[in-house]
């Protein structure tokens, strides 16, 4: 098994003006992923989810502060998870029930912090 | 109505009925009480509430009511208890309204200090000890949130502007400008901006900041789109006041005293500045209507400046400021004297604004074509600024390069959107 | 969350890069009390697949969901007590040394309660 990140990608609109009954269902959808993960034989480590774009504060080369996320983008990365997979393509299984239905996601394996990537 | 009650909700206020001229006086009165106490009222209420956000609602709604209340009715005798009782008023109204009335309403126990809301007399100087709304200003001067969010959020929360003033005073609609502070808001909110005054280590470039927002405060009250060159003097005059507000609550901040020399000896040239609605460019000024008691000001804080040993671009410009208000006609200025400040400006702030001033004073002691050498290595940075075309003008005329010199004449004219500007420009051009 | 540019990386020496690495895994170390678990450092973005979202249905390609130059390299959750401690923590981060490179700093939500964006 080897670890991956699925990265979320989203259309804003459909969160922030989202009814109390429409933000329900978004966070039902992803308890349904988080059992659907571990009935498709992979298991989740980890995972978050991020405030909005507009709460972003980025800090570029050379240390300097501004407002804002650091790629602006239409679809915005709106949380990840992190789960542990036997492949790629069962990554990908599993990634394609990830709520995201504005947009994608993204699967990216994760460095194994004991070898050095460079 | 005795001394006791004199803070009272609006409605409650009788409304003894006076000459209309004096009506419109007050005005000027009103938006000097309510800039000398909405910031403390507004850091008190954050302070307690433990959200700026509610409480910059609160009192932005008292400030409203009470300029009804009082262009009616007149100043209360305490200005400062009146609209924190109006903003502690409306913030419980808000509580309320979104049901967390129970658990937010213990948190309000400790009750405001009127007294510490409400320093003095209008006009008064302002407090000389600890000011509560120094860590006001240094979150909502966040390098987080964007400039213009910045400076609208400073102006609401800091400075007492409503949003309709905001918007007229840097050109934006009202929709825009309220989005904008609701926004920067937010964001303080949720990211956890704190209201506090940076820790030294980060003091001297938080403080940069602010200073930059005070100064662009001071500048939007000129470069005024489509505007003429007499309007918008309050928002100078809030930028001044504010300056003053940061200069005496750090007193050992060279910059913020730097800052305060410069906006005094801007100030002091105002009223030459602008003749009829035209402007005039500083060596075409009428120096007998230069504001000597601001220039005196100016001096004295830039002294003040200079003995806390710490040099920095805001009292460098000031010095450079100095220099063109102590000569008494334009052609005795110390223009070598201007570009040895500027030569030490650079390492502060190698700026194209700056190296474009720098080339001026370079044009000044004769070096043109070491300014026009300048110049044209701004090109690139400075090609859409009207201000680089005007200059380049001058230095080519300098030297006898007249078709190109009107060629950038003509250049900075279809560049500059300010209508006093492009007159100046438009009366050199023959247009 | 740690963003860069892979064009631009690639101009840096290598040895730089080593230096760099070797300092950011210090990094980790020395602010361990403030960094909670659940962060991760990704592999490079050629390793990526992407599941798209249409109403027309889902197609998965190759390749990084952003048409951005500037991609995730990966991220860590920080606990901290407001902004001006994450910015604090931030700048010290070894790879800021690169003009490619930048830290967007987000507030993680607690799942279940609506955001106020």
């Amino acid at each position: 098994m080897s670890k991956y990140a699925i990265l979320i990608y989203d259309d804003q609109a459909n969160y922030v003006n989202a009814t109390p009954e429409a933000w329900r269902a978004v966070v039902d959808a992803h308890v349904t992923f988080r059992k659907q993960v571990l009935e498709l034989g992979g298991s989740l480590v980890g995972g978050e989810a991020l405030a909005p774009p507009s709460t972003a504060t980025t800090i570029m080369g050379g240390s300097k502060v501004t407002d804002g996320p650091f790629i602006e983008t239409r679809k915005s990365f709106n949380g990840y998870y992190v789960i542990e997979a036997r492949n790629p393509a069962h990554a990908t299984e599993i990634a394609r029930l990830c709520p995201a239905p504005g947009g994608g996601v993204e699967v990216r394996l994760i460095v194994d912090p004991s070898t050095n990537p460079f | 109505m005795s001394g006791s009650n004199a803070a009272v909700r609006p409605d409650a206020v009788s409304a003894p009925s006076g000459p209309r001229d004096q009506i419109a006086a007050s005005d000027h009165v009103l938006s000097q009480v309510v800039r000398e106490q909405a910031g403390r009222v507004v850091a008190a209420l954050a302070a307690s509430l433990g959200s700026l956000d509610l409480a910059e609602e609160s009192v932005a709604e008292a400030i409203e009511e009470a300029l009804r209340a009082w262009r009616k009715g007149g100043l209360p005798q305490n200005p400062g208890a009146w609209l924190t009782q109006a903003a502690r008023h409306n913030a419980l109204d808000r509580l309320r309204r979104e049901k967390t009335y129970r658990t937010k309403l213990t948190d309000m126990a400790p009750s405001i200090d009127s007294k510490s809301a409400a320093p003095g007399e209008p006009g008064a100087d302002p407090s000389r000890e600890a000011d509560e709304r120094l860590p006001l200003l240094f979150g909502c001067c966040h390098p987080a949130l964007a400039p213009d969010a910045q400076l609208a959020l400073t102006l609401r929360a800091v400075c007492g502007l409503t949003t309709a003033q905001i918007a007229r005073a840097t050109f934006s609609t009202e929709p825009a400008t309220a989005q904008r502070i609701v926004r920067a808001k937010r964001k303080i909110g949720a990211t956890g901006i704190p209201l506090q005054i940076p820790e030294s280590t980060e003091r001297a470039e938080r403080l940069d900041v602010v200073l930059t927002i005070v100064s662009v405060m001071y500048n939007e009250a000129h470069f005024v789109e489509g505007g003429s060159a007499a309007a918008d003097r309050d928002l100078a005059d809030d930028a001044l006041w504010l300056a003053d507000v940061v200069a005496a609550a750090l007193p050992g901040e060279a910059e913020a005293h730097g800052l305060l020399s410069l906006l005094l000896f801007h100030r002091a040239r105002e009223s030459a500045r602008s003749v009829g609605g035209e402007l005039v460019l500083l060596v075409d000024q009428d120096r007998s209507r230069w504001d000597r008691a601001h220039i005196a000001r100016a001096h004295i804080e830039l002294e003040r400046a200079a003995r806390l040993r710490r040099p920095g671009r805001w009292q460098l410009q000031a010095a450079i400021a100095a220099c063109h208000a102590d000569a008494e006609t334009a052609a005795a200025t110390d223009w070598p004297q201007v570009l040895a400040l500027y030569d030490l400006l650079l390492g502060h702030d190698p700026s194209p604004v700056v190296r474009l001033n720098r080339a001026v004073a370079l044009d000044q002691v004769g070096a043109h074509v070491e300014a026009l050498t300048e110049l044209d290595a701004l090109e690139g940075a400075l090609s859409r600024s009207h201000l680089w075309h005007a200059v380049r003008a001058h230095v080519l005329r300098r030297l006898g390069r007249d078709d190109e010199a009107l060629a950038a004449n003509l250049r900075a004219l279809d560049l500059t959107a300010n209508e006093a500007e492009r007159r100046l420009l438009a009366a050199r051009t023959g247009r | 969350m740690f963003t860069f540019d892979p064009a631009l990386d690639a101009q840096v020496p290598p040895e730089r890069m080593q230096g760099l690495y070797a300092r950011a895994h210090e990094w980790y170390r020395v602010n361990a009390a403030q960094i909670a678990d659940g962060g991760a450092q990704l592999q490079s973005v050629e390793t990526a697949t992407t599941v798209k979202n249409s109403p027309s249905g889902t197609v998965v390609v190759d390749g990084p969901f952003s048409e951005a130059k500037e991609v995730i390299g990966g991220f860590s959750i920080i606990d901290v007590p407001n902004l001006d401690a994450a910015i604090k923590l931030v700048r010290t981060w070894p790879f800021l040394e690169l003009p490619s490179w930048g830290v967007e700093i987000r507030p993680i939500l607690t799942v279940g309660r609506k955001s106020e964006g």
